[in-house]
């Protein structure tokens, strides 16, 4: 075991274990529990926004994918750098308020609502549960590898301690927690990417001595197209993955949850700011690194290429240091871990205990079957991953897609469009997330160069247009409501001026005469 | 096809032989393509930023607006 790290380990875990305590405090109802009480501000939920949708994928899959093709991995990072903005302009004001207006407090709730149908949530509680369950898994064995390889311990071992302390501070502080640990995990997690990128590229000699260097391996690692120009004109993977990331955040639940969380519909441009900054710090390092990789660590095979990180860490730092930039390498699959555990909890409370199981459950007791839900989770997830089933990794991609295709076109047209209804929610969610999986389990990609995520997403789209043309139509009073969520206009400054002006003259007519002696001898009253 | 060529000449292919504009040696269309992109979405954000303050200025979110309870906000 290394020494070092594992003491570095140690105080980070106590620290976010001690960010849990501080917030149970503050918890007081399960609308702080579930959604922070609506009143994170920008900087919080930027954070917790980006941080949530970066898994562990950004320090091991990301480095290893560009390692393996060259500049062409930086396709997905353009998307991803991007997607900063998507995530905090086009939903994120009208559905935070549209979500309080119809008082929910659960992506999945909040479907059911809007679309005013029981079907649209169970359907939506399936995919959720299946998407969220197949990245739970998929992060749960993250945790483990990680502490095997980076830290030497033994996976059961670390799989436990990791998990657990995950779920403590999920546990006990909910929301808040999960959200303010977010935000110092992703501060650690861009400290660490943005100094081991600077050291790196000065130890390659710049920009420029990295490229000579590839040219002289393979000039094709320089191309668009990628190592061996095998994605020449293949633009449909391209659009697929600048789109995957650019615009897919906006249909996963536990990303849109974040804009329901906030202080109010005003933040959101703040929060606009502050993640594409965090974005562009970020999101760009892992793949430059995995080239730098190419470079600096030739030879690397397999799954020895997802340690480009980590071994260029230990090249450059001394082991404190080094120690700092594998815990952001935990920091990453914590935050996602947690606010993956924090939403299924609250899909399982919200929509299935209290929807259907005990209706009338008081705030006590949804919090209590929150808090239970969580540790149900989390054992069944623990007990599978120690299996160590094959082929999981895959899934934290595949549920992505799955999810995003499904529900993306469902969230957009619940604020933007009055006609879309029920039936072209579900058939929407069905087509779109079913295309996904089967385009993704027949390998079609290869045959016919489109993304599965780019094909899902057509697919669900068309099909909530031209099916919610069926069926029974938006009600006059949701129609109301999705006028409120654009926001209720302010009077002008001057016209309030002139109305006050002229209501306070009337009052001031009216008093007089409510005072005047002939109204009061008129009713028949006696001044004293 | 015609537009599938036009791309490939906008995004010229990096084989040594055939590659014209260099810049921090990699093609510029790379250079473009994929390092260009953090000053293009910072702009971007920028300029969504004013637009969005100025329909913030004109509608009234005091419903919406959660009152602190001690902490909650960043």
């Amino acid at each position: 075991m290394r020494t070092t790290e594992i003491v570095v380990l140690f105080i980070y875990f106590v620290a976010m274990i001690g960010v849990g305590l501080y917030w149970n405090k503050k918890t007081k109802t399960s609308e702080d529990y579930l959604l922070g009480g609506r009143s994170m501000g920008p900087f919080i939920t930027a954070l917790t926004m980006q941080t949530t949708a970066m898994s562990g994928y950004m320090f091991m899959g990301g480095p290893a994918y560009a390692y393996s093709i060259g500049w062409f991995a930086l396709f997905y990072a353009f998307g991803d750098a991007g997607g900063g903005i998507t995530n905090s302009t086009v939903l994120s004001r009208r559905m935070r308020r549209l979500s309080q207006i119809m008082d929910c407090i659960s992506p999945v709730e909040y479907l059911e609502k809007r679309y005013e149908s029981v079907g649209v949530k169970v359907i939506a509680a399936v995919i959720a549960l299946f998407g969220l369950g197949g990245y739970i898994l998929a992060q749960f064995l993250a945790t483990g590898t990680t502490l095997v390889t980076l830290f030497n311990f033994p996976f059961t071992a670390g799989l436990i301690i990791g998990v657990c302390v995950i779920l403590f501070y999920t546990f006990v502080g909910g929301y808040f927690a999960v959200a303010y640990t977010d935000a110092i995990q992703g501060m650690i997690m861009i400290g660490a990417m943005v100094s081991i990128l600077f050291l790196s590229l000065a130890k390659v000699g710049g920009l420029s001595g990295l490229n000579s260097k590839l040219a002289e391996i393979d000039p094709t690692y320089l191309s668009i197209w990628g190592k061996g120009l095998q994605y020449e004109n293949a633009w449909g993977v391209i659009a697929g993955a600048v789109l995957i990331y650019f615009i897919g955040y906006i249909g996963l639940p536990h990303v849109v949850v974040k804009y329901m969380a906030l202080n109010s519909p005003q933040e959101a441009k703040s929060t606009l700011i502050y993640a594409t900054l965090w974005n562009q710090l970020f999101i760009f390092s892992p793949y430059i690194l995995g080239i730098i990789g190419i470079v600096m660590l030739p030879g690397l095979t397999g799954s020895e290429a997802e340690k480009v990180i980590p071994n260029l860490a230990f090249m450059l730092f001394p082991g404190a240091v080094a120690a700092i930039v594998l815990t952001a390498i935990m920091s990453a699959i914590m935050s996602t871990v947690s606010a993956l555990l924090m939403l299924t909890g609250t899909v399982l409370s919200v929509d299935i205990y209290k929807r259907w199981l005990k209706p009338d459950a008081t705030d006590k007791q949804l919090l209590v079957a929150s808090r239970a839900m969580i540790v149900a989770i989390t054992v069944i997830g623990v007990s599978i991953a120690i299996l160590q089933p094959p082929g999981v990794f895959g899934l934290v991609i595949f549920s992505f897609g799955v999810m995003s295709c499904a529900f993306l076109p469902s969230y957009f047209c619940a604020v933007y469009w009055k006609k879309a209804n029920a039936t072209g929610s579900i058939i929407s969610m069905i087509l779109g997330g079913g295309t996904n999986v089967i385009w993704t389990a027949c390998n079609l990609e290869a045959v016919t160069f489109m993304h599965p995520f780019f094909i899902g997403l057509i697919v669900s789209s068309l099909a909530i247009f031209i099916f919610s043309h069926f069926g029974k139509p938006t009600s006059l009073e949701m129609m109301a409501n999705m006028d409120r969520a654009k926001g209720k206009a302010k009077v002008a400054p001057k016209l309030e001026g002139s109305m006050c002006k002229t209501l306070a003259s009337e009052g001031k007519t009216v008093s007089a005469h409510l005072i005047s002696k002939d109204y009061i001898e008129q009713r028949g009253f006696v001044l004293a | 096809m015609s537009v599938s060529l036009s791309l490939t000449n906008l995004f010229e292919s990096v084989i040594p032989e055939r590659r014209k504009t260099m810049i921090f040696n990699m093609p510029i269309s790379t250079f473009l393509m994929f390092l260009s992109w953090p000053a293009v979405w910072i702009v971007l954000a920028l300029v969504i930023y004013r637009v969005m303050a100025k329909q913030d200025a004109l509608i009234d979110d005091t419903e919406f607006t959660t009152i602190q309870k001690g902490g909650g906000k960043s």
